[in-house]
């Protein structure tokens, strides 16, 4: 593979790969290129884009992979979740083990019949507040 | 995006079903201050550690009931009920806590649903009231809620 570097003092950063197939040296050097620009960077199936933080309403692990679940779609990211939870800012907070969430995108908080909290998200995503994370919430909301 | 709600169920009753053997042993305890006759045997004990413990995972675990986004809330909160009320009926009775005679089981169910009804009531309601702060914290913050 050919490969050209120019280095430019007022220019952009910027890394472009053009290849035939994703390779395992690409998926070696999108997760260089991951590890060293803190960015979210969310895939669905082979096509990726950087996610805005604003547009994500949540992350949450299943199967242990971790998504962002935006408005409309459903990214996966190659991160684990505490590094999500590094990487955001404070509009975010974990909620329970495997869910972080995006205060301007929660459509309401609502109680659940077996005394937990239920949290509805503007896209309709639903999740819950795990006792151990309670506090933190109510601290973050200026209930306590 | 199904959840593993059956590894949760496990999962929590693995983490508190040992709180059932102690609170067991501690009104054990208190019947041997209060009894001087009071002998347990052996396999008694034994039944009794064992049925509790199950007893604990059950209730840690059928917590997970209320979030199964399938199920509806009447749904959830009847099974919640059952589920309880099936397996501390059974655990009395193994344990010989409870007479078989169905008037002895009548007033035992009529206090179990009562308890359980005055616990959730007192329970939701106060977790109720902490959504409703929590709404409008949320919007006093400056993240305006809306419906989905």
């Amino acid at each position: 593979m050919k490969y050209t570097i120019t280095i430019d003092p007022n220019g952009e950063e910027e890394v472009l790969i053009y290849a035939r197939e994703k390779t395992e040296l690409i998926e070696k050097l999108e997760m260089l290129l991951q590890e060293s620009t803190p960015q979210l960077i969310g895939y669905i199936d082979t096509a990726f884009r950087i996610l805005e933080e604003d547009e994500v309403c949540c992350f949450i692990v299943e199967d242990n992979k971790v998504f962002a679940l935006t408005d409309t779609q459903r990214y996966q990211l190659k991160l684990r979740l505490y590094q999500v939870e590094a990487l955001v800012g404070s509009n975010f907070i974990k909620i329970n083990q495997s869910a972080i969430a995006n205060l301007k995108k929660i459509g309401k908080f609502d109680s659940t019949i077996g005394g937990t909290i239920k949290v509805v998200f503007k896209n309709g995503h639903v999740e819950y507040v795990s006792r151990r994370n309670i506090q933190r919430l109510k601290e973050r909301l200026g209930l306590i | 995006m199904k959840r593993t709600y059956g590894k949760i169920f496990l999962r929590r009753g693995l983490m508190f079903g040992g709180f059932g053997p102690i609170i067991m042993g501690l009104v054990y305890l208190a019947l041997d201050n209060q009894y001087a006759d009071f002998a347990p045997t052996g396999s008694a004990v034994f039944l009794g550690i064992l049925s509790t413990y199950l007893l604990a995972f059950v209730q840690a675990g059928v917590s997970v009931f209320n979030q199964i986004k399938e199920w509806s809330t009447i749904k959830s909160l009847l099974y919640h009920f059952l589920t309880l009320y099936s397996s501390y009926t059974v655990c009395y009775l193994v344990n010989a806590w409870l007479e078989f005679q169905v008037e002895v089981i009548a007033i035992f169910t009529a206090a179990f649903t009562a308890i359980y009804l005055i616990i959730w009531g007192i329970v939701y309601f106060s977790v109720k009231s902490v959504s409703k702060k929590m709404n409008k914290k949320l919007q006093e913050n400056g993240f305006p809620a809306g419906e989905p």
